[in-house]
């Protein structure tokens, strides 16, 4: 198998040996697969691996000229494109793909020695997609520190200081309901509470759901109502099981007064003045 | 949709961990949304998802795509996708077939075409009454008959004859029905995909191998319509060609061969003038004797479900073409799809915003590859290509459940300009067609390619 491996990573290319690239192939192996696995699920991860794109990653890390033609001609549009798509403003994504690639290229040392990225890409993904993917981050780092790095004087002149205090999520009167909601949240798979966090908590569309999880939106709206409808009928049951009465139950899922309160909070925060002219 | 309480919410946000121990790295969260995980590695990370804000945003953005697309409509099943009426159609369909086929037969003592063919000079005369005159099946001969008539006829009268048309059609060998179907003029076209199309054309973007018989010896209809003998597209000709099914289509016939393009008068005209002039070296309207051959060879056997299996796999066939992808192609010069595997059960179809999509059952659709946009595609058994924008191009043998990036280039050539066109005979065997009037070849599947 090890021939085919490497026939079909086309490392030869870029002047990689074939112990050299099965050596890479096995650190990958080693970590992702557990200490205990089959000879049929060992070849089985080995097969799906990209290993073309393994091949060129690390080629590149390794500084090899003809490898990072072929990376430039194939991603160097990618990069852009990409960047442009997540940061959407122009400069901002010109700022953010010249940082990756300085990253990709391995314009930083560590004890001498030139540090690629792209040494730790590993090929369970799509080159392109692994380059997406470390974009994004990077944008999301970006955009966090920045937003701690706020001036206090941007700060007064948003009237911060007479905001009113992030709301704790309250605590339910009864705490038998919260134990009961936990305990069916956690009851749920992880897709069913990947999709109640995106949708709730981040609120995001069910056609960027889809996208995330690889359905498509209607697929992503019929889920969710199920998961929502099932939810309640779990927690219900709970809190019958709990000793609490159906009016009782249902009243403790109704909306909270509290929650009512904060909402007028919020909408009486303090507005903007009036523009000077 | 049911509503979500505040209590329950609440249980949400005390399941987020605001520090998580480890999160997925980048590998893990590209193989989660190219569904390259196991399911136990998928339940894992959808396991953190669901408590991890960071790495939610992380999978959302980067899987955003470039242009956000349109939703697509939630689409209800129509009748015909309820197998019995879709049968009971397909019947009905064959019923009206057969019974226009033998009304145009009956009408033909009549028709304008015997007034053109009486006009027509001697030379051509001879070719047209050879046509004509061959005891062929009444199919191909009404196929002949319905290109030199498109000009005369009605509307209807030419549908029914196009429906005749559809038959002979159907009954060719795969690779020209395959051939046959991505060659399309298309009234409707956008003006972009049709400069794209059109861009492809003037290239002479000549067709891959095919069986003997079928490239060398289009029917005549094709040759007609300006088919190179090799079954390929003619140079100089403005736009791809199909067997056309309407009118509009048929008006939208290209001029004929590189001999006599230059200059050449509108296509109607252009059609007229192969029908008068002599026969020139190129001119496609001269019937070769292969070509007679084609036309008095007995129509093979039907149904279009064994016609489309592959000789050297028995057990493998090639695509089916369903009603709404027929229409599909009437709208864009791209393979969209839908395309259904016999083999698989599995339906494909590229989406217009470019999402490449797979159902099980025809209705709900789940995307793949979805921050890739891609222009076309194509299906053999359990193996798929996608092609798209700066040659782009994915293939999975495994009926979507992996995926590969291909490179199509050879030494230090590679493809340019979007992949408009892709053609497997086998799953190793196959080409692809770009917007650049490229045609690359590959026999091991696309892990390897060379440029025509």
């Amino acid at each position: 198998m090890g021939d085919l491996v490497y026939q079909t990573s086309k490392a030869h290319k870029f002047d990689i040996s074939q112990p050299e690239f099965e050596k890479w192939v096995l650190g990958v192996a080693q970590k992702y697969l557990p200490a205990e696995v089959t000879q049929a699920e060992a070849e089985d991860f080995v097969g799906n691996l990209r290993l073309e794109d393994l091949a060129l990653a690390r080629a590149c890390a390794a500084g090899n000229e003809r490898a990072w033609e072929q990376f430039m001609h194939r991603f160097r549009e990618l990069l852009y494109d990409a960047a442009l798509g997540i940061a959407k403003e122009s400069s901002q994504a010109k700022d953010l793909a010249d940082s990756i690639y300085a990253d990709l290229y391995g314009m930083h040392e560590r004890e001498g020695q030139r540090v690629s990225k792209l040494s730790s890409y590993m090929g369970r993904g799509s080159l392109e997609g692994w380059l997406r993917t470390v974009i994004a981050q990077e944008f999301i780092n970006r955009y966090r520190s920045r937003k701690r790095l706020v001036s206090l004087e941007e700060e007064e002149e948003e009237g911060s200081q007479f905001a009113a205090p992030d709301p704790v999520p309250a605590a339910s009167s009864d705490s038998r309901v919260d134990t009961v909601i936990d305990q069916c949240l956690a009851a749920l798979d992880g897709e069913s509470r990947a999709i109640l966090s995106a949708y709730y908590l981040d609120g995001r569309k069910l056609a960027e759901i889809g996208r995330m999880l690889g359905f498509h939106e209607a697929t992503a709206s019929r889920k969710l109502d199920r998961i929502t409808k099932a939810l309640r009928k779990s927690i219900r049951e709970g809190l019958l099981k709990q000793g609490m009465s159906k009016r009782q139950a249902d009243e403790a899922l109704e909306t909270d007064v509290r929650d009512l309160a904060i909402d007028v909070r919020k909408s009486l925060a303090q507005e903007k003045g009036p523009q000077t002219f | 949709m049911s509503g979500f309480s505040q209590p329950e919410r609440r249980g949400l946000e005390r399941m987020q961990v605001t520090k998580p121990e480890a999160h997925p790295d980048a590998d893990l969260l590209t193989a989660f949304t190219e569904h390259s995980l196991t399911p136990r590695e998928r339940e894992q990370v959808l396991a953190h998802l669901a408590s991890c804000a960071d790495c939610r945003e992380v999978v959302a953005v980067a899987g955003s795509p470039l242009v956000e697309p349109v939703p697509e409509p939630v689409r209800k099943r129509a009748f015909w996708e309820i197998p019995v009426f879709r049968w009971g159609a397909v019947a009905a369909t064959t019923v009206v077939v057969v019974a226009a086929v033998s009304l145009g037969v009956h009408e033909r003592s009549e028709s304008p075409m015997q007034k053109m063919i009486s006009e027509t000079p001697p030379t051509m005369q001879s070719a047209e009454n050879k046509v004509v005159a061959e005891p062929s099946a009444a199919n191909e001969k009404s196929s002949v008959a319905g290109v030199l008539e498109k000009p005369e006829f009605p509307k209807k009268e030419v549908a029914a004859k196009t429906e005749a048309n559809a038959a002979p059609v159907q009954r060719r060998a795969p690779h020209l029905q395959e051939q046959v179907r991505y060659e399309a003029p298309h009234a409707n076209q956008d003006k972009d995909e049709r400069a794209a199309g059109g861009e492809l054309a003037q290239n002479a973007v000549p067709a891959p191998a095919a069986p003997k018989v079928a490239a060398a010896a289009p029917t005549s209809r094709d040759a007609m319509v300006g088919s190179t003998a090799n079954g390929g597209l003619a140079k100089g000709e403005n736009a791809p060609m199909m067997a056309a099914r309407n009118v509009q289509d048929l008006k939208q016939v290209p001029p004929p061969a590189a001999g006599a393009a230059a200059g050449a008068p509108s296509r109607e005209a252009a059609n007229y003038a192969r029908v008068q002039a002599p026969p020139q070296a190129n001119q496609t309207v001269a019937v070769t004797s292969e070509n007679v051959m084609v036309q008095t060879a007995p129509p093979p056997p039907p149904p279009v479900p064994s016609e489309v299996k592959n000789s050297l796999a028995p057990a493998a066939q090639t695509a089916e073409i369903t009603a709404s992808k027929t229409k599909r192609l009437k709208a864009f010069a791209f393979e969209t799809g839908p395309i259904k595997s016999l083999d698989t059960g599995t339906t494909w179809q590229i989406t217009r915003d470019g999402i490449l999509q797979r159902s099980s059952n025809g209705t709900n659709w789940e995307s793949m590859l979805s921050d890739h946009t891609f222009r076309t595609l194509t299906v053999f058994s359990n193996h798929v290509w996608a092609g798209g924008d700066h040659g782009l191009l994915y293939s999975s043998a495994d009926n979507g459940s992996t995926w590969n990036s291909q490179f199509v280039h050879s030494g230090d050539t590679s493809v340019t300009g979007t992949i408009v066109r892709l053609h497997f005979t086998d799953t190793q065997t196959g080409s692809l067609q770009t917007s650049t009037g490229e045609t690359w070849n590959t026999g091991d599947g696309g892990q390897t390619w060379s440029k025509q």
